[in-house]
C-alpha cells in the first residue's frame, strides 16, 4: 500500500513539475517589444521567454527560453545574415560568432580578421551547409532568416543541443521594428541591458529625425527592372515607411502590401513622370545602370533628377541598415531636402 | 503542296500575324488611344510621354517579339535540318548557353567593347558561333539523335558551370547586370536598336532562303545530298553562319529565350507535312513570331495578377512539347 501511495505521489509531482516547465505564449502586457510585429520578449524572475511569430501565418512559430535550463546567455553563434552581424557588432559581441554564411559579404573588419586568423568558419555560398559542418564549427545557436522555412536538419541539430532561431527582421514593416531585433541578440549574448540602452538611443535618434523632417515636394521612385518587371517596395513596406518618415512622397505609397510590387516598366515610366529622385537602382554609376537597363533613360529622374544608391559600399549597408535606421532616415531627409549631401552615411549620388 | 496553296497559307499566316501584333500592341498596363498611336508613329514628339510610351515601349516590344520569334524559330529549323534531328534547337543544343557564356565573360570581366549594347551583341554572336562549330564537330561523332541532344545539354551545363564560377568571382554590380540580362525580356530593345536587330536578322533570313534548295536535299541525308552535287562543307558553313547570326543576335538583345527554336519548327512541320524549305522558312518566320507575340501578350495581360518572366513561360509550353517528341521517337 505504502509503495503505491508513494508511486502515485511521485508521478503527481513529476507531472506538476513538467506542467510548470511548459511555456505559454507571451501576453501583450508582458511583451517588452513595442515596434516589432514578429518578436515578443517577456522577462520572468529566473528566465527570459522569446516568442517568434511567423509573418506568413501571423501565428506563433517558436518559443525560446533563455536561462534557467534554456539557452545559456553568451552561447556561441552561427549567423546566416549580414544584419545579424551588424547587431552583434553594435553590442560588441562579435567574439561569440563562430560561423558566418559567406565571408565575401561581411563588412565588419573584426570578423574578417577573425576569419583570416582561422577563428571562424565561412560556409560559403551554400544555402544549407550540412549538419556535420555546423557541429564542427562549435556553434550552439544558429540564427537564420527562414526565407525558405525551417533551417535544414533543424530537428537533428536540436537533438544534439544546437538551437535554430528564425529571425524575421526582414519582414518588419517599421524601421524601429526591424531594429528592435537587437534585443534578441542582447538576451542571447547576455548583454540585455546594453541592448536596451542601444535600442533606446536608436529610437530617440530616429524619432528626432522624423520630427525634424518636413513633407517636401520631391516625388520618389525606388528599385529597378529585373527581366520584364520593375521591383519596388509596396506602400506598407519598411522602405515606404522610411521614405514617408523622411518627408518624401513615394510614388507607390498608396499601394497595399509589405513586400515588393512587380510592375511593368511602361507603367513605372508613366507613374514616375514627375519623380525627381530615384532611390536604390542597384548600381553606383549611370554607365553601369544604363548598361543593365537601357530604358532607364526614359525615366525622368535619370535625365533631369537625382539618383542615390548605397551600392558603392553594399556590404556596409546590408550589415548596418537594420540596426541604424536613424542614419538611413537622416540620409533620406538630406537627400529629399538636398542639404548636407557631402556627409551621407550610407548613400551616394549615382553619377 | 501546290504553289497556290502555299501562297494561301502565307496570306493566312500574315493576317494572323497582323492580328496578333495588334493584340500585342494593345496589351499593357497603361491605356493608349488610337490617336496617340497614330501621332506616335507619324508625328513622334519625344517630349510627349504618351508618344514615348507607345513608340519605345509598346511598338518596339511588339516588333522585338516578331523579330525574336522569327529568328529563333528559323534558327531552330535550320539546325534540325542540318543535324537531321527534330530535337535540335539553339537552346537545347547549347547555342544560347554559348552566347550567354560570352556575354557573361564580357559583363562580369568589366571589359567595355564599343557601346554597351554593341559589345553584348558582338559577344553573343561570337559565343553562338563558337557553340555552333563545337556542336557541328560533335555531330560528326554522335550520329544518334538522343546522344547529340544529351551532348548539347552537357555543353549547356558546362557553360553554366563556368558562368557560376564567374558569378562567384565577379563584383556585385557586374553580377547584377548579368542576372538582369539573363532573365530574358523583350522590353529592353530601343526603337533605334531595332534597326540593327532587324538588319542583322534580315542577313540571317537571306542566308537561309539562299540555302533553301540545298536544305531540301540535306533532309535526305549527307550521302544522298553529296551524290546530288551538294557541297556539304560549304552548305554547313553557311547554315552555321545563319544560325549563329539569328540565335546570337536574338540572345544578345533579348537574353536567353527557351524552347521557341525547338518547338516552333516541329509544330510547323507537323501542320504542313512538307520538306519544301522555302515554305518552311516562311512559315517558321510567321509561326515563330506568332508564338512569341501570343506568349508575351498573355504575360502582359496577366502581369498585374501573376508576373511571369518570358523565359519561364516559353519553357512551360516548350518543355512538355520536347517530352512529347521524345516519347514519340522512343516508341
Amino acid at each position: 500500500m505504502k509503495f503505491w501511495f508513494f508511486s502515485f505521489l511521485w508521478l503527481f509531482l513529476l507531472s506538476a513539475c513538467s506542467e510548470e516547465q511548459k511555456l505559454t505564449p507571451i501576453d501583450n502586457k508582458d511583451n517588452i517589444c513595442r515596434y516589432s510585429k514578429w518578436l515578443r520578449i517577456a522577462e520572468f524572475p529566473t528566465y527570459t521567454q522569446i516568442d517568434i511569430l511567423n509573418p506568413s501565418t501571423n501565428e506563433l512559430l517558436q518559443t525560446i527560453k533563455i536561462g534557467d535550463g534554456g539557452i545559456i546567455p553568451g552561447a556561441t553563434l552561427a549567423t546566416f545574415s549580414s544584419t545579424h552581424i551588424g547587431m552583434l557588432a553594435e553590442l560588441n559581441s562579435l567574439e561569440k560568432v563562430v560561423a558566418v554564411q559567406d565571408i565575401q559579404y561581411v563588412y565588419n573588419e573584426i570578423l574578417r580578421n577573425s576569419f583570416n586568423a582561422g577563428r571562424i568558419t565561412s560556409f560559403g555560398n551554400e544555402g544549407s551547409p550540412d549538419a556535420e559542418r555546423i557541429v564542427k564549427s562549435g556553434a550552439k545557436v544558429i540564427i537564420h532568416s527562414a526565407y525558405a522555412g525551417p533551417f535544414p536538419n533543424e530537428k537533428k541539430l536540436n537533438e544534439i543541443g544546437i538551437t535554430c532561431i528564425s529571425n524575421f527582421d526582414w519582414s518588419e514593416t517599421h524601421p524601429l521594428g526591424k531594429a528592435e531585433w537587437l534585443l534578441l541578440f542582447g538576451y542571447l549574448t547576455g548583454k540585455k541591458d546594453l541592448a536596451k540602452e542601444k535600442f533606446k538611443a536608436i529610437e530617440t535618434a530616429y524619432l528626432a529625425t522624423f520630427k525634424n523632417s518636413t513633407k517636401g515636394n520631391e516625388r520618389i521612385i525606388s528599385g529597378n527592372v529585373y527581366g520584364d518587371f520593375w521591383d519596388t517596395p509596396a506602400g506598407e513596406s519598411y522602405h515606404a515607411q522610411l521614405i514617408a518618415d523622411a518627408g518624401g512622397s513615394y510614388v507607390y505609397a498608396q499601394t497595399k502590401g509589405i513586400g515588393s510590387l512587380s510592375l511593368a516598366l511602361e507603367k513605372v515610366v508613366k507613374d514616375a513622370e514627375n519623380a525627381t529622385i530615384w532611390l536604390n537602382p542597384g548600381f553606383s554609376t549611370k554607365e553601369s545602370l544604363i548598361r543593365a537597363n537601357p530604358k532607364a533613360k526614359f525615366i525622368k529622374a535619370f535625365t533631369t533628377g537625382k539618383i542615390y544608391c548605397y551600392t558603392h559600399d553594399a556590404n556596409k549597408f546590408w550589415e548596418m541598415n537594420a540596426v541604424q535606421p536613424h542614419l538611413i532616415l537622416e540620409d533620406y531627409r538630406r537627400i529629399f531636402t538636398q542639404q548636407d549631401l557631402e556627409n551621407l552615411y550610407f548613400y551616394r549620388e549615382v553619377l | 503542296m501546290s504553289v497556290t496553296k502555299q501562297i494561301g497559307w502565307l496570306i493566312i499566316g500574315l493576317l494572323a500575324l497582323f492580328g496578333a501584333a495588334c493584340l500585342h500592341v494593345l496589351s499593357g498596363e497603361t491605356a493608349v488611344s488610337l490617336g496617340v498611336m497614330k501621332d506616335a508613329i507619324f508625328q513622334y514628339d519625344p517630349s510627349v510621354m504618351d508618344h514615348v510610351l507607345f513608340r519605345e515601349f509598346r511598338l518596339s516590344r511588339t516588333l522585338t517579339a516578331i523579330l525574336a520569334g522569327s529568328s529563333l524559330a528559323l534558327s531552330g529549323m535550320l539546325m534540325q535540318t542540318l543535324f537531321n534531328n527534330p530535337l535540335a534547337g539553339p537552346y537545347i543544343l547549347g547555342i544560347n548557353s554559348g552566347a550567354s557564356l560570352f556575354v557573361g565573360l564580357l559583363l562580369m570581366s568589366g571589359i567595355s567593347i564599343g557601346g554597351a549594347q554593341l559589345g553584348i551583341v558582338g559577344a553573343a554572336l561570337v559565343g553562338a558561333f563558337v557553340s555552333c562549330i563545337f556542336m557541328i564537330g560533335l555531330s560528326g561523332y554522335l550520329r544518334n539523335q538522343i546522344s547529340l541532344l544529351l551532348a548539347g545539354m552537357m555543353f549547356g551545363s558546362f557553360t553554366s558551370a563556368i558562368v557560376s564560377i564567374l558569378q562567384q568571382l565577379s563584383g556585385a554590380e557586374a553580377l547584377k547586370a548579368f542576372t538582369m540580362w539573363s532573365m530574358g525580356t523583350l522590353q529592353q530593345v530601343s526603337f533605334e536598336e531595332l534597326y540593327i536587330f532587324a538588319g542583322t536578322v534580315s542577313v540571317g533570313i537571306l542566308l537561309a532562303f539562299s540555302m533553301g534548295k540545298y536544305l531540301n536535299v540535306l533532309v535526305l541525308g549527307e550521302k544522298p545530298a553529296r551524290l546530288l552535287g551538294v557541297n556539304i562543307v560549304r552548305t554547313r558553313i553557311i547554315i552555321l553562319i545563319a544560325v549563329a547570326i539569328l540565335a546570337g543576335v536574338t540572345t544578345a538583345f533579348c537574353g536567353p529565350i527557351a524552347f521557341v527554336g525547338m518547338a516552333v519548327p516541329n509544330l510547323t512541320r507537323l501542320v504542313f507535312k512538307t520538306q519544301q524549305h522555302h515554305l518552311l522558312i516562311g512559315m517558321n518566320l510567321i509561326i515563330g513570331a506568332l508564338f512569341v507575340l501570343i506568349c508575351d501578350a498573355l504575360i502582359l495581360n496577366w502581369a498585374p495578377v501573376l508576373p511571369i518572366p518570358l523565359n519561364a513561360f516559353t519553357s512551360l509550353i516548350g518543355a512538355p512539347f520536347v517530352l512529347l517528341i521524345l516519347m514519340r521517337r522512343v516508341r
